[in-house]
């Protein structure tokens, strides 16, 4: 009976690992849909907060409350779903790199909306990255924030050249050492295969490099990229 | 016994999820599902563990293809397994350095920059992952799962 019982066992841990390696080759967006329902929800239901024995006016007014809560949500989900145009493809986030290795985000648009690789990513009209990898009907986007990201771009209305190197707090590097940037400066794209001056960010302080030979500059973003749902995407 | 060890594990790991995304959400990475697997190297015999990992990489896998990073992040909880099957130590002794080694092995290997460079990052997830591991052992300790 022991032995039967082990036997059973291993044939049930044995369908479980093919149905799970089945599930993660080919049908991966269940796993997202796990991760999407096991992540904090940004926009869940506003709870009105009216215990039974509050007044009907403070009920009303708790309701009210809510509602403009929640009318206040609405609007800034609306605000970043841009529409698509011809030569941009709006594409929703389907999840995101879960270790701090990469930033990185899956979109669903792909080849089949005419996504190619390096085109570029915008959120509420800021470059928020390039496309990484392109799938049939998804795309892994690089954002801005990665690690490994390098990126031509120019500073202010001086267009001074400047290197963006991505990461958790990405700066512009390599400005020559003459060139004047100040704060409130916009940084804005000037590199190949990305439309050219798309704003990227705003320099909040000025410094010199290490070696003392370039100026670099630290950045501020008028985002958090951890709440980005919607993207635009170039064709 | 074996059913409540595997229930138990699986409500841990749903846990670990959580609280992995939860974090990431707010900008801070922990690599709670990592720390998860490893402690259950220490616990399960290979069949399990190997659900579990499955069950790991299938929710935290983000793009549709397969990747080094995600291949890398299953195989290191597989190695921790091996390490305690021919390295009989106390798993209380074990279970620490094999976490501990798992993430300098996880970080060397795919982003030996972030491990060289931000060694804050590492350390944050490191310590991250060892407490929420000695919580678990503590949970199967207690519970006389081992």
């Amino acid at each position: 009976m022991g032995r039967k019982r082990i036997s059973n066992d291993h044939w049930a841990a044995g369908a479980l690992i093919v149905i799970l390696a089945l599930l993660i080759f080919f049908a991966p967006s269940y796993g997202w849909a796990i991760r999407a329902w096991l992540s904090p929800s940004s926009g869940g239901p506003v709870g009105n907060g009216a215990g039974a024995s509050q007044t009907d006016d403070q009920t009303l007014t708790a309701e009210n409350d809510a509602l403009k809560a929640q009318l206040a949500t609405l609007q800034v989900v609306a605000l970043e779903l841009p529409t698509s145009t011809s030569d941009a493809v709006r594409a929703m986030v389907y999840s995101r790199y879960p270790m701090n290795f990469r930033n990185e985000l899956l979109v669903n648009a792909g080849s089949d909306d005419g996504i190619v690789v390096g085109a570029a990513v915008t959120f509420q009209g800021m470059l928020l990255g390039q496309v990484e990898t392109v799938f049939p009907t998804a795309a892994l986007v690089q954002t801005i924030f990665d690690n490994t990201l390098k990126m031509p771009v120019r500073v202010g209305t001086g267009g001074a050249d400047g290197l963006l190197q991505g990461g958790s707090d990405p700066i512009v590097g390599s400005i020559a050492s003459n060139a004047t940037i100040t704060p409130g400066d916009i940084v804005y794209s000037a590199a190949p295969g990305i439309p050219y001056a798309l704003p990227i960010a705003q320099v909040v302080a000025t410094s010199t490099s290490g070696d003392g030979f370039f100026q670099q500059a630290a950045l501020s973003f008028p985002y958090d990229v951890n709440n980005v749902e919607t993207v635009l995407i170039a064709k | 016994m074996l059913r409540l060890r595997s229930i138990l594990a699986i409500l841990i790991l749903l846990l670990a999820c959580a609280l992995q995304f939860w974090f990431a959400s707010a900008g801070t990475f922990i690599n709670f599902i990592f720390a998860t697997l490893i402690v259950f190297a220490f616990y399960f015999e290979i069949w399990e563990l190997l659900i579990f990992v499955l069950f790991g990489v299938f929710v935290v896998n983000w793009q549709p293809a397969a990747s080094t990073d995600i291949f890398i992040f299953g195989i290191i909880p597989i190695a921790a397994y091996a390490f305690h099957k021919v390295f009989s130590w106390s798993v209380w002794a074990a279970a620490p350095v094999a976490i501990v080694c798992g993430f300098i092995v996880l970080y060397l290997a795919i982003a030996p920059s972030a491990f060289f460079g931000d060694w804050e990052l590492l350390l944050i997830d490191m310590l991250g992952g060892l407490i929420f591991g000695g919580l678990i052992f503590l949970v199967f300790d207690r519970l006389n799962l081992s």
